[in-house]
């Protein structure tokens, strides 16, 4: 199990504070909803846990992952805890996965990266992974740009899983995507995150889908977390003006997706 | 394969265009091989007669289709001048400027590369920006200065150092192999040092680009550090985009190395191209440039090729239009 405790997190680059103060606990198998309007510094605090943040920001605070201080650490822990015990849904696949790579050989990078297995284990894993995110085993001869967007997030999320990581970080992985396949891939990565007993930070701008994602969240306006508490709470009670805008803006949009089926 | 063949075929199209534009141009010029050979107070009696000897009077589309019928079997024609084989005197010269061009493009690369991706890579700002300096000093330096800085230095007879030839090309040529060699070093460096300041700014750029891009993060985040990302991952995605910049520099030096030629006394295709055209020897001078043109093109081709088969997003997004 692994649990993250962010404490008094700040992030600035070439001067400007991008994250300020923020606290974030994920308890052992819990799914954490972060969310915020763009520009908000969201991705900054994903990027802040997995060690990914620009070479020239700077950062104060603490961020725990298990009993590892990721805030500071040497380049080869963060590499030896990405992929193995947290692993990372990206926003866009089109231009997250490794365009020249197949399908097969993306999923079959993490577990080539942190085990001794040979050849036909790791195929036979990543057959068995393309099996649970609902794609055929024949599509792990296909490049990504062979595929839909759908069944790109799909190859996302069996490359962030492949290792059974203690840790998900998904950071916006529908905003890409149409509503349906939206719906589908939310669903797909709360069951597989659950079966696996493992935690998620789900990140978002958009309340409907961080409902279906997320038991607990918190807001983030202008680089500062807002408010916090039980995600169903927050989207029929909001307290703050940017909760009642980011709530509102998800019915606008429930609304919109309704009338865009009925027609 | 059809996109090899649709490649192929705009190739061919593209040369015989070439060709006419070439044919068609040199005809423009004022003055022809038989006014220079005749002298400059030869009565035009005395001209006519050498145009005719020449077979410069016959009809233009004639002159046009004996010179191509002639390319189809390579045979490059003979030199109005000197009545020797084009062929042997183009293939005479390009065992110059050829190993001249293949050893300044390894410099290039070496010195591009290898600093476009330690700078990029460089995690200090003044190593950084003393890198970007470099490159911008190094790719701004005239080749005719940054030669002869170079045969100051190293020049035998005259340079500080006196270790290497700086003038001429063995008349043996390649059969005296090492004095062949070491006669193309100078020149090689300084076509390779400029042109590698170009690339490593180039290298710096497509790197840049790919390092700030999503691919990184997903590497990154599967379990390789930063420096492994870079050179597994970021150099194969900014591989594309350098085979373009070094195809186009490989297809420029041929005839960018003429300053380069006539420095260091070589013997090579710009060099004579040079000599040719003064003379107004019409049948060199137009197939000497097809050559060149051909070996542009050609460079062109591979380089679709290659970006064809380094990048398969290429191939997919043209699946289902036109191939």
């Amino acid at each position: 199990m692994m649990g993250v405790d962010v404490n008094k997190l700040g992030i600035s680059i070439g001067g400007k504070s991008i994250v300020r103060d923020v606290n974030v606990h994920i308890g052992d198998g819990e799914r954490v909803g972060l969310i915020g309007s763009s520009g908000s510094g969201k991705s900054m605090i994903s990027k802040a846990m997995l060690g990914l943040l620009p070479i020239n920001a700077q950062t104060e605070g603490s961020v725990i992952l298990g009993d590892t201080q990721v805030v500071g650490a040497d380049e080869t822990v963060l590499a030896g805890l990405r992929g193995r015990y947290v692993g990372a849904v990206f926003q866009n696949p089109a231009s997250s996965l490794n365009p020249v790579l197949t399908v097969g050989k993306q999923i079959e990078l993490p577990l080539k990266l942190h085990y001794d297995l040979d050849k036909a284990d790791r195929q036979a894993r990543v057959s068995a992974m393309l099996e649970k995110v609902g794609l055929d085993a024949t599509v792990a001869k296909k490049y990504p740009s062979e595929l839909s967007g759908g069944q790109q997030q799909r190859v996302g999320i069996a490359t962030a899983l492949i290792t059974s990581p203690r840790l998900i970080i998904a950071d916006e992985p529908t905003t890409a995507l149409d509503s349906i396949t939206q719906r589908q891939i939310v669903d797909l990565l709360v069951s597989l995150v659950d079966k696996a007993g493992a935690s998620m930070l789900f990140i978002t701008h958009d309340f409907s889908v961080l409902a279906r994602a997320t038991t607990r969240c918190y807001v983030l306006d202008g680089g500062r977390i807002v408010e916090s508490g039980n995600t169903a709470d927050l989207l029929e009670h909001p307290q703050g003006e940017q909760t009642k805008k980011l709530v509102a803006a998800a019915r606008e949009l429930t609304l919109q997706r309704k009338q865009n089926r009925d027609d | 394969m059809r996109f090899v063949i649709r490649r192929f075929l705009l190739f061919v199209a593209a040369l015989l265009a070439i060709s006419v534009v070439i044919f068609a141009a040199l005809r423009i010029l004022p003055g022809d091989v038989a006014s220079v050979m005749a002298g400059l107070n030869a009565p035009p009696e005395r001209v006519a007669q050498l145009r005719s000897q020449m077979g410069l009077d016959r009809p233009l589309t004639v002159q046009y289709f004996s010179w191509m019928g002639g390319l189809l079997h390579g045979d490059f024609g003979t030199s109005l001048l000197t009545g020797r084989s084009i062929s042997s005197t183009v293939a005479m010269r390009a065992s110059v400027t050829f190993p001249l061009i293949v050893l300044g493009l390894v410099v290039a690369l070496a010195i591009g590369l290898t600093l476009g991706v330690v700078s990029t890579l460089s995690t200090h700002a003044a190593v950084r920006s003393v890198f970007h300096f470099v490159a911008i000093v190094g790719g701004a330096i005239p080749a005719l200065w940054g030669g002869l800085l170079l045969i100051l230095l190293f020049g035998r007879g005259t340079g500080l150092l006196g270790i290497l030839p700086s003038q001429g090309f063995p008349e043996a040529g390649w059969d005296n192999f090492g004095s062949a060699l070491t006669s193309l070093v100078l020149p090689a460096l300084t076509v390779g040092i400029i042109d590698g300041a170009s690339l490593m700014r180039y290298t710096r750029s497509a790197l840049g680009e790919v390092m700030n891009s999503g691919y990184m993060d997903q590497a990154m985040a599967c379990g390789y550090t930063r420096r492994q990302a870079a050179l597994k991952v970021g150099l194969r995605l900014a591989t594309p985009q350098l085979v373009s910049v070094v195809g186009l520099m490989f297809a420029g030096m041929i005839t960018g190395v003429m300053v380069i030629e006539n420095l260091f006394a070589l013997p090579g295709i710009g060099a004579g191209l040079v000599t040719d055209l003064g003379n107004r020897d019409l049948i060199a001078v137009q197939s000497e440039l097809f050559m060149l043109a051909a070996f542009f093109l050609f460079v062109g081709f591979l380089v679709d090729l290659l970006h064809r088969f380094l990048d398969p997003r290429l191939k997919h997004a043209v699946q289902g239009g036109a191939q």
